[in-house]
């Protein structure tokens, strides 16, 4: 990292600097500038870099904002629009859209104990009321996107006691629920909490 | 024109010095220009990086990369994105790294529940509570954190108090659920050599961020 120190002085030349005195000084004035500017850009000569690199960015070249979540505000959107925001108490990352902040990454993330090839891991959840009419009952839901692949895992919860229930069928779009009602009291329809987890390529 | 850093000379001619100045002014455009607003901008923001779509990009921001046995302290507010374990991590001066982001990191779909709202993040809670007495008690259980106005999504499973005894099925519902805790019964299916169980859940929703 350099320190230009007092190798950059913005009193000379003054009025009154002898023109001799000026070759030095502007060889001095561009040997500053390179290496100023060589800590996060490549750059030629004194900056390390090559000609053809001018202007490209170093590894590291990049740097958060950095304070206590509190002092985080996107609020002037013109000049703060896609910003970086390092929060040194809670350790979250934001970055700030147009009109609002998103947490962009925190150290309580869940990481999966498998790579998703090319692909992301992805947890979609829901509450569907499903008829409950027979013993047992057949209930298709719809994750509401496609896996990759058929998903590794769901969960079910009932919202009414005494039924015994399982997963029947599953694909990469959806599941399969057979319940069966063991009472007591009346057999109604029931609320289905799901939770599934798989791989998506690209995006989501 | 290239950038030089040995001239002028003390013996060049002075009608020299005009176009040395303008080629090295070239230079800096030029080089500072592939990421910074420069000379087509105000200037109230020369020296502002720019977005990606006039970057020499994508974006004028580039975090360390290399192997995660490479991260140290650094300028606080530095990212780094490891090449073999595929992270990103946050650096501060006092080499705490911050574990910001990973390929393997589990990301909720936005296409079941609502999508999620503006400036909120998701926030999951889980517990085991027991035992508890099998029958028609409702039980309540609170969340540390109390979610946004919606209610989270709730699972429970029953785990036995008695292992030795395997004829029986326990079974947990979620009755219902609001953002700051849910009510759940117990009930089983068998010889009635259970009459307690414990409760293993777990909450999904959002709070704010």
């Amino acid at each position: 990292m350099a320190n230009l120190g007092s190798a950059w002085t913005e009193t000379i030349p003054s009025d009154a600097s002898i023109v001799g005195h000026e070759p030095p000084h502007l060889r001095s004035v561009w040997t500053s500038i390179a290496l100023g500017l060589g800590t996060n850009l490549f750059w030629p000569e004194s900056g390390g870099g090559s000609q053809a690199s001018l202007g490209d960015l170093r590894l590291g070249g990049s740097r958060a904002f950095y304070d206590v979540a509190s002092q985080s505000s996107s609020a002037d959107t013109t000049r703060q629009l896609a910003r970086a925001f390092l929060a040194s108490d809670t350790s979250r990352l934001f970055v700030y859209e147009s009109d609002r902040t998103l947490l962009a990454g925190t150290p309580y993330l869940i990481e999966h104990g498998t790579a998703a090839g090319r692909g992301v891991w992805v947890e979609t959840r829901g509450q569907t009321l499903v008829s409950s009419a027979g013993t047992p009952s057949l209930a298709t839901i719809s994750f509401g996107l496609v896996y990759d692949a058929t998903p590794t895992t769901v969960f079910t919860t009932f919202s009414q006691r005494s039924f015994t229930h399982f997963v029947s069928a599953l694909t990469a779009g959806g599941f399969v629920s057979e319940f069966s009602f063991t009472g007591p009291g009346a057999q109604s329809d029931v609320t289905i909490a799901w939770t599934s987890a798989g791989t998506i390529a690209g995006a989501v | 024109m290239t950038w030089v850093e040995n001239k002028p000379q003390a013996n060049d001619p002075l009608r020299e010095i005009a176009d040395l100045l303008r080629s090295q002014k070239s230079e800096i455009s030029v080089g500072v220009g592939k990421h910074f607003f420069w000379t087509e901008s105000s200037g109230a923001s020369a020296g502002e990086p720019r977005l990606s779509l006039g970057s020499n990009g994508p974006g004028s921001a580039r975090a360390f990369y290399g192997a995660q046995s490479a991260l140290s302290a650094q300028p606080s507010g530095k990212l780094f994105v490891t090449s073999d374990t595929s992270r990103l991590y946050g650096l501060t001066s006092s080499a705490t790294t911050m574990l910001l982001g990973s390929a393997q990191a589990i990301i909720s779909g936005g296409t079941s529940e609502a999508t999620l709202p503006n400036n909120t993040r998701w926030h999951v809670e889980s517990g085991r509570t027991g035992p508890l007495t099998i029958g028609t008690t409702l039980y309540n259980q609170n969340f540390t954190t109390p979610y946004a106005a919606a209610a989270p999504l709730v699972h429970a499973q029953a785990g036995s108090n008695n292992p030795s005894v395997t004829t029986d099925v326990l079974m947990v519902s979620v009755l219902s659920a609001n953002s700051s805790g849910f009510s759940y019964q117990l009930a089983r299916i068998g010889v009635n050599a259970n009459n307690s169980a414990f409760v293993y859940w777990r909450s999904t929703g959002t709070v704010a961020l």
